[in-house]
């Protein structure tokens, strides 16, 4: 007697474990499926974060590239246009150790210009730009568009003559941000100084 | 008078109103020599159309609007243009102030179209502080339909009378030019919406109104606190409605003009005057004769103070606007400009410098003041970190940056500075992270458009050797034409080609979605340029085409292979 | 921009219509606490204010030392008198002339550990008095219940503060009790009329937390004229509290204590208009406010009547002080232009 009402206790306890396990598991299941997150796959995100200049620096054929390689582990710090933003950027969103930038980080936004007057319409930075940002043809001057153009000197290289320069990135007066320095011994904004400092 | 609403929040600052008040308004001295920049209003400078040398009268056009947000700029002064640069144009006088009007328009005989582009010639922006060209602000009418003007004379700031003496002086001519304007956009009521702190402009409006026997005029007199006339907040406390977020009072149909505003587009168009004066009120216990002035623009400041007696021993500092949300100039060698509708020259114990600074105990002073219903402590902890994200949610972009919070702030924080600064920081990162997204969108087509190329050279030489094949027919020339289909083990081709299909499906489903949301994007917003969109469904349309081919391609093989197995 | 700045906006038209400067706000808290302190001294003697004395003086030791080390400008800091009104609040709540060491450890808790670790005054999600309290009531319970019954200050008095032992040798554990203390410990089953009848507690101790209860309020009342506090946060701590107290009161008149009872002992009045309306540690918006102050109120009920401990403001407040955050998510005003909600995290 005292065995059945033990097996029976023991049924009943693996029976209420099942059963909670597989409702609890159902419940789940569904609240996953219901509020199912639009998340981009991780590639997608890394590729959010890095700057899009395409300049092919971090040693891949542009950012997207380079996405996919940090996603299958590759370095954090190959990207010198993001600078160290990037970095931590990334490093927050994979949760890896941030490392220090690999080279060096531009000090101002540049665009490529042709000096016109030397271009001997090659074609050839043509053919090395990423976003089709010079427009030419044959044996015709060739120009950059400066909206479109991120940058990235890839053009410089292939050029025969040496007639691109990378100047400053012209900024429309709309753009212009106030420097605003907070008020100096004030512990409570300790963070922002800091930050500041650091910059 | 019609019933008021409330709005919330809102602080009690001091007036200091009746210095410039109570002195009638006059004429300052015509200026030597002016300075006008070609950036008086929102929008794109203007093109200056003079050369240094070039002879002006008063009126004459002397730079043109670039693009459609922007105005003209006209001569203030006759004499001769000495300086051109990108950012001013000089002239000297030659003391004759002969004037180059255009022809006197009667506007209730005249079309909308010829009305409209007479204020476009004469350069009249909105005189309140932003410069918005009223012409453009006019022809809202193409995508809003506008039932109501409000004539924002709240003038709520301290200091500044400039549309108090403006409406006791001339308020038959303001009233008329309401009409102009409310004629011009359709709408059927005109509201003055007013303080109470403006007796002698409320009576004179009154009987103006009782003069001209117009029933669609309404005034509404409004409690005095700051920021009333705020334009959302008066909209709100006159009719009742609600901007919404990000939007214009146009959106409800309200248009807002200050009194100034609509006596200069009345003379553009009854006197043929262009834009080339303005009333300043010059105020502030550092000047001997304070009071509201005529003044031409490009009139330089230090000079213009110096006329009403400027004590530069007692001067601290001088504000541009009203005291709350002006701003301190660095130097007096800046022009009065269409927007210039305030200057405090004050002493130390007018406008003392702020207190240190101490940290923010949440005390709640700032949010029960704020008038949109702001966290403004919040705000300061989320901007002062600079976390974006947080900011957007407690909706940054929708402080109106009146400076209420700073008045209170027991703690003494510029909170409004804090503030500015972020908004600029996010608009500049918007910038970037659009342009960013720009030319990935640009490489993403590039490589497709390779791929596409690729997989075309591809077609071209397998259509080739196709033709070239084809005479002998024979199976073994096939095989070391293609040593790949042959050498695969024929499971790989099979799979090869379900893959090849998924693509070229996904490829289809891909511009299929581009096409639908540019299709909308195009509906909703159709006067802006998609170019983006566009980009990204050509991307999507070379992949199906690479996709095509390539599909293409493996079935051939493939047909090819399973023919010669057997 | 915003160059008028209400503090010297001295004009006739605009005086007193917005609360006073930081500093000079924190000293108006300090005032106000003086009915209460003093009702505390005429009923429980100069140990109250003994407590208060070095309490605050603790207080301003360790926030400079921390500053020091944190090597930020302690002047400023000093000045805004905050360190000064956390040593107030938590020297009258401790039992009079109490050990100098548990006051020592009770204002390192609070000025050290919950205020400046976590970055100094405005960045402290819980407010540093009743951190201390929290913690001295939770390790050193004996010292912390023996509210010696009113009496005047006696040298023996101080001198066991300043050795450290308790004020009095051998007292007996419920003449030291508070009214709250008392009725906790009352017997299972025990009706109340009867218990009140058996004459629980020395003559005079319900009407000395009484009295001390209406000073506090008196102090209250003078931080809600000045501006200082908002009403929000004490009207619904208080009012919550009043329901919860009646509502338990309708089920078993006999366990559980009057809402009368609730509102006029303890640190009910102290803690709604001194404690909870830290600005700092208390939710942002007015409707959090609400939320909040009607969260401590059901909170201290809810711990009094069926929890372990007697009073339970400290608790509450902490407590809500942690909620802090997510009310602050769920209640952001709807500024102008947006749809209207109710609750809920903006978007």
């Amino acid at each position: 007697m005292s065995d059945a009402v033990s097996l029976w206790g023991i049924a009943s306890a693996i029976g209420i474990l099942t059963g909670l396990g597989v409702g609890f598991g159902a419940l789940l299941g569904a609240v996953s499926e219901r509020f199912k997150g639009d998340d981009h796959p991780l590639v997608e995100q890394i590729d959010a974060l890095l700057p899009q200049t395409q300049c092919g620096q971090c040693g891949y054929p542009g950012c997207r590239p380079y996405a996919e390689a940090i996603n299958e582990g590759d370095a954090l710090n190959k990207c010198p246009p993001g600078g160290e933003a990037t970095i931590q950027a990334l490093a927050d969103l994979l949760g890896r150790e941030p490392a220090p930038l690999d080279g060096e980080a531009p000090e101002e936004l540049q665009v490529a210009f042709i000096r016109e007057a030397e271009c001997i319409g090659c074609t050839k930075c043509i053919q090395a730009c990423p976003v089709d940002a010079i427009i030419g043809a044959a044996k015709q001057m060739h120009t950059v568009i400066e909206d479109e153009c991120t940058g990235c000197d890839l053009c410089v290289e292939p050029c025969p003559v040496d007639c691109i320069d990378m100047l400053p990135r012209s900024t429309p007066l709309t753009h212009w941000q106030p420097v605003i320095s907070p008020a100096a011994g004030v512990f409570a904004s300790d963070r922002t100084l800091a930050v500041r400092g650091a910059e | 008078m019609t019933l008021s609403f409330d709005f919330p929040g809102g602080i009690y600052p001091p007036e200091r109103k009746v210095r410039s008040s109570q002195a009638p308004l006059q004429r300052a001295t015509l200026p030597e020599q002016v300075s006008l920049p070609l950036r008086q209003h929102s929008g794109r400078p203007a093109v200056a159309c003079v050369n240094p040398g070039d002879s002006v009268q008063v009126g004459s056009l002397i730079a043109k609007r670039d693009g459609l947000i922007s105005a003209n700029i006209h001569a203030s002064i006759s004499g001769t243009v000495t300086h051109v640069s990108g950012h001013d144009i000089q002239i000297e006088s030659d003391g004759q102030d002969t004037w180059d009007t255009l022809a006197p328009l009667s506007w209730r005989d005249t079309d909308a179209r010829t009305l409209l582009a007479r204020l476009d010639e004469s350069g009249v922006v909105g005189l309140g502080g932003a410069g918005f060209p009223t012409q453009v602000k006019t022809r809202v009418i193409v995508r809003h339909a506008i039932d109501t003007l409000i004539v924002n004379a709240a003038e709520c700031e301290p200091y500044i009378t400039a549309d108090d003496i403006t409406l006791q002086r001339y308020p038959d001519d303001v009233l008329e030019g309401a009409q102009l304007i409310a004629s011009l956009c359709g709408a059927k009521q005109i509201i003055i919406g007013i303080e109470d702190n403006k007796p002698e402009a409320i009576a004179a409006l009154e009987q103006a109104i009782t003069r001209s026997q117009l029933a669609s005029v309404t005034l509404t007199v409004i409690p005095t606190r700051y920021p009333s006339g705020s334009e959302k907040l008066l909209i709100k406390t006159l009719l009742n409605r609600t901007v919404p977020s990000q939007g214009l009072p146009a959106d409800i149909g309200v248009l807002c003009h200050n009194p100034g505003t609509l006596l200069a587009a009345l003379n553009a168009v009854r006197a043929g005057q262009p834009l080339v004066e303005r009333i300043v009120t010059l105020t502030g216990d550092a000047i001997a004769r304070p009071g509201n002035y005529w003044v031409r623009l490009g009139t330089s400041m230090e000079t213009l103070l110096a006329q009403v007696g400027l004590d530069t021993d007692r001067l601290s500092g001088v504000v541009q606007g009203g005291p709350m949300m002006g701003e301190t100039l660095d130097t007096l060698q800046r022009p009065v400009v269409k927007t210039t509708n305030c200057l405090i020259a004050a002493t130390q114990a007018e406008l003392p410098p702020g207190p240190q600074e101490s940290p923010c105990i949440r005390c709640g002073a700032c949010e029960s003041v704020c008038p949109v219903q702001l966290l403004p402590q919040q705000l300061h902890w989320y901007a002062r970190a600079q976390d974006d994200d947080k900011l957007a949610r407690y909706h940054l972009f929708d402080c109106i940056e009146c400076g209420a919070c700073s008045y209170v702030c027991p703690s003494h924080i510029p909170l409004v500075e804090d503030y500015r600064e972020a908004k600029s920081r996010l608009r500049h990162q918007q910038i970037e992270t659009a342009k960013a997204e720009h030319a990935k969108h640009r490489f993403e087509f590039r490589q497709a458009r390779l791929a596409r190329e690729e997989a075309e050279k591809q077609a071209r030489r397998h259509a080739r050797l196709a033709q070239t094949k084809s005479p002998t027919s024979n199976n073994r020339a096939d095989a070391t034409a293609q040593p790949a289909s042959t050498a695969m083990p024929s499971a790989a081709p099979q799979t090869d080609l379900r893959s090849l299909r998924i693509a070229q499906s996904a490829a289809k489903a891909a511009v299929r979605k581009a096409e639908k949301v540019l299709a909308r994007e195009a509906q909703q917003a159709p006067h802006e340029s998609h170019e983006d969109l566009e980009t990204q469904l050509a991307t999507a349309r070379e992949n199906l085409k690479v996709a095509d081919l390539q599909l293409a391609q493996a079935r051939e093989n493939t047909q090819a292979s399973t023919e010669e197995s057997p | 921009m915003s160059m008028l700045h209400a503090s010297h906006a001295n004009d006739a038209s605009s005086a007193g219509t917005t609360a006073p400067p930081t500093a000079s706000l924190m000293r108006w808290v300090i005032i106000a606490t003086l009915p209460g302190i003093i009702a505390m001294t005429y009923c429980f003697g100069l140990g109250v204010l003994s407590n208060i004395v070095l309490a605050a003086a603790l207080g301003v030791l360790f926030e400079s030392g921390v500053l020091y080390l944190r090597k930020r400008p302690i002047a400023p800091a000093l000045n805004d008198s905050s360190a000064l009104l956390t040593g107030v609040l938590l020297g009258v709540s401790l039992p009079p002339a109490s050990p100098w060491w548990l006051i020592g450890v009770g204002m390192i808790a609070a000025v050290v550990v919950a205020k400046q670790l976590y970055g100094g005054l405005g960045h402290n999600p819980f407010n540093p008095a009743m951190v201390g309290y929290a913690l001295l009531l939770v390790s050193f319970p004996t010292y912390m219940t023996l509210w010696a019954p009113p009496q005047p200050l006696i040298s023996d008095t101080l001198w066991a503060q300043i050795m450290g032992t308790l004020p009095i040798a051998n007292i007996d554990a419920l003449s030291g009790a508070t009214p709250l203390d008392a009725f906790k410990q009352k017997a299972q089953g025990m009706p109340a009329f009867q218990f009140w009848a058996s004459d629980p507690l020395p003559d005079g101790t319900l009407e000395a937390w009484r009295l001390i209860s209406l000073a506090w309020l008196a102090g209250g009342v003078l931080l809600l004229c000045k501006r200082i506090v908002s009403w929000h946060i004490p009207t619904a701590m208080l009012g919550s509290l009043l329901i919860m107290a009646t509502l338990f009161y309708m089920a078993d008149a006999d366990g559980f204590a009057s809402p009368v009872f609730h509102l006029l002992t303890g640190a009910t009045l102290f803690g709604a208009f001194f404690i909870a309306t830290d600005p700092v540690s208390a939710a942002t918006s007015r409707r959090g406010k609400l939320l909040y102050g009607a969260g401590i109120g059901f909170l201290i009920i809810v711990i009094r009547n069926l929890g372990g401990y007697p009073d339970a403001v400290a608790f509450a407040v902490l407590l809500m002080n942690l909620c802090v955050p997510l009310i602050d998510l769920y209640t952001v005003p709807n500024p102008m232009g947006h749809p209207k909600r109710i609750l809920g995290a903006p978007r």
